[in-house]
């Protein structure tokens, strides 16, 4: 029963991160995969549960995002061993899977915005967004990342003048952008 | 700027609002599944035989505190006020007990893991009681290659001998089997599922007088609140880890849906589930007593009558006939898909 409540009070939570960082169609399975992790490991889920959750969602995340890179890699070489070895493989599927994040700044309509998100760190950008999407505290999003809470607030402090700073240098490029645009002939 | 900076972000969420989650039906699917994997993790440490010795001692540590805290959870939920009042797994027996008269129970079963996933069986089967009959009609129709095929297997027991009758090539035929051996029960076995494994009523009430059911709580099907009882994960072999889960109706205490999981097969747990779709009790007047008689039902095949087999024990006569009654509706089987391999 505390487990059936668990998931009817956090599974919105959790599919919402999921669905904010990978595509629509992963989400029921993510989420799924997380409460059978849950279910597992039942007695280390503490009184707070939904960080924890979502530290367990990142993995999973982060474990199906490697498993597909794999994959490809695997394709990649057989598609090279069918081709022969003289012949050039294709290594652009490769890079077709988004690094941890990237898929989060895909789904975003402001691309000002998600252009200063991209010259963070993964580490920095995955901690704005807990605090901003997620809406966690800094102690709350320390659990998910699994860093100290002090780390957390420290680093929190240095993605939003990085975020800001990258903000004000897309602002100034997509500004020399429009007036070059201008200057040039039609 | 830095509190506009992160308002922005905060703006540009693109999932504002909670979306809606599934069921949690899939996830206890996924859940039971996931004990499963965990069973067969303990059995594959089993390899040498000094593991299996040690495996034997703890798992009387496992077992024993295991079965009190089962008993302590019974006897809770028999006495708590959400809790039954009832011992649902006797009544569950009562329920299906035979009384006068002839049950009619059909059963609608799927197969979602496994080899023959995607497979449905249709099962039918009579109990006359009183005269101690029974048979049972099994309509298969399963993925064969490329194609789907039904098949159908009728089995009669009556005291003293057991008929068979299979569509296809051998419709022709009705394999009647003596049984010289008194007191011999006929079991279709309950370890590594198959289709021909679902043994509907029966089955339960077999495992229920061999004291390997209990209530493990409750389970919501179709809007409705159901009692779950579960065997024991143990089967008549040492290694079989097939478990039967039985949902159970609060009011009437009759089996609603029975559900297998076998996980004798590592990495390939079988799980199967069948919906008990009418239970009615029929009178026993000419015509119903004609269910039980396979001659009257396939006026047209001829009584094959098979010499009794000659047993030592019963122990081995009870393995032996099982084994026996597997192999004839293998060989049955096969024969008919040979026989649409040849008619391609």
């Amino acid at each position: 029963l505390r487990f059936e409540l668990l998931y009817a009070k956090h599974g919105s939570a959790v599919k919402a991160y999921v669905l904010r960082r990978a595509h629509a169609s992963l989400a029921d399975d993510v989420v799924a995969e997380v409460f059978v992790v849950c279910w597992r490991r039942f007695e280390e889920v503490p009184p707070e549960p939904l960080p924890w959750l979502l530290g367990v969602a990142r993995r999973v995340l982060s474990t199906q995002r490697r498993g597909e890179r794999r994959r490809i890699a695997l394709c990649d070489r057989l598609a090279e061993v069918a081709a022969g070895a003289n012949e050039q493989a294709p290594t652009d599927l490769l890079a077709s899977v988004p690094e941890a994040g990237y898929q989060a700044l895909a789904n975003m309509a402001d691309p000002t915005l998600a252009a200063a998100l991209a010259r963070l760190s993964e580490a920095e950008r995955e901690l704005l967004l807990l605090i901003a999407w997620e809406g966690l505290t800094p102690a709350e999003a320390a659990t998910v990342l699994d860093i100290k809470p002090a780390t957390a607030r420290v680093r929190l402090l240095r993605a939003r003048r990085r975020l800001t700073r990258a903000l004000s240098r897309e602002r100034s490029d997509l500004t020399t952008r429009q007036s070059l645009s201008m200057e040039a002939p039609s | 700027m830095s509190i506009d900076s992160m308002a922005r972000l905060a703006a540009a969420d693109p999932v504002p609002e909670l979306p809606a989650v599934e069921s949690p039906e899939r996830l206890r699917r996924l859940i039971e599944d996931d004990a499963a994997a965990i069973d067969l993790g303990e059995r594959r440490h089993r390899s040498s035989s000094t593991n299996r010795r040690l495996w034997m001692r703890r798992r009387w540590l496992v077992v024993a505190p295991s079965c009190v805290a089962m008993s302590v959870v019974g006897v809770v939920l028999s006495s708590s006020s959400s809790g039954p009042g009832v011992d649902v797994a006797a009544a569950a027996y009562a329920a299906t007990s035979p009384q006068q008269g002839i049950v009619e129970a059909v059963f609608l079963a799927r197969v979602f893991k496994g080899s023959q996933a995607g497979g449905t069986l249709h099962q039918r089967e009579w109990i006359d009681s009183t005269e101690k009959l029974r048979r049972q009609q099994d309509s298969t129709t399963g993925p064969y290659g490329d194609t789907h095929e039904t098949h159908v297997l009728e089995m009669a027991f009556a005291p003293g001998r057991w008929e068979t009758w299979s569509s296809g090539r051998e419709a022709r035929v009705i394999t009647r089997t003596k049984i010289r051996a008194a007191g011999l029960e006929i079991s279709m076995g309950f370890g590594g599922i198959s289709m021909d494994g679902v043994n509907g009523i029966e089955l339960y009430r077999k495992l229920y007088r061999e004291g390997l059911m209990r209530l493990i709580g409750h389970e919501s099907r179709a809007g409705r609140s159901l009692w779950k009882l579960e065997s024991l994960p143990i089967g008549y072999a040492s290694t079989d880890h097939t478990r039967l889960i039985i949902l159970v109706d609060p009011k009437t205490f009759l089996p609603v849906a029975e559900r297998q999981i076998d996980i004798a097969l590592p990495g390939h747990p079988t799980m199967v589930e069948s919906d008990l779709v009418s239970y009615r009790h029929l009178p026993t007047d000419e015509a119903t007593a004609k269910l039980f008689d396979l001659t009257v039902q396939h006026p047209g095949a001829r009584v094959l009558a098979r010499p009794s087999p000659r047993f030592r024990s019963l122990r081995g006569q009870q393995t032996r006939l099982t084994r026996s009654l597997r192999e004839q509706r293998n060989l049955a089987i096969r024969r008919e898909r040979e026989s649409l391999e040849h008619k391609r």
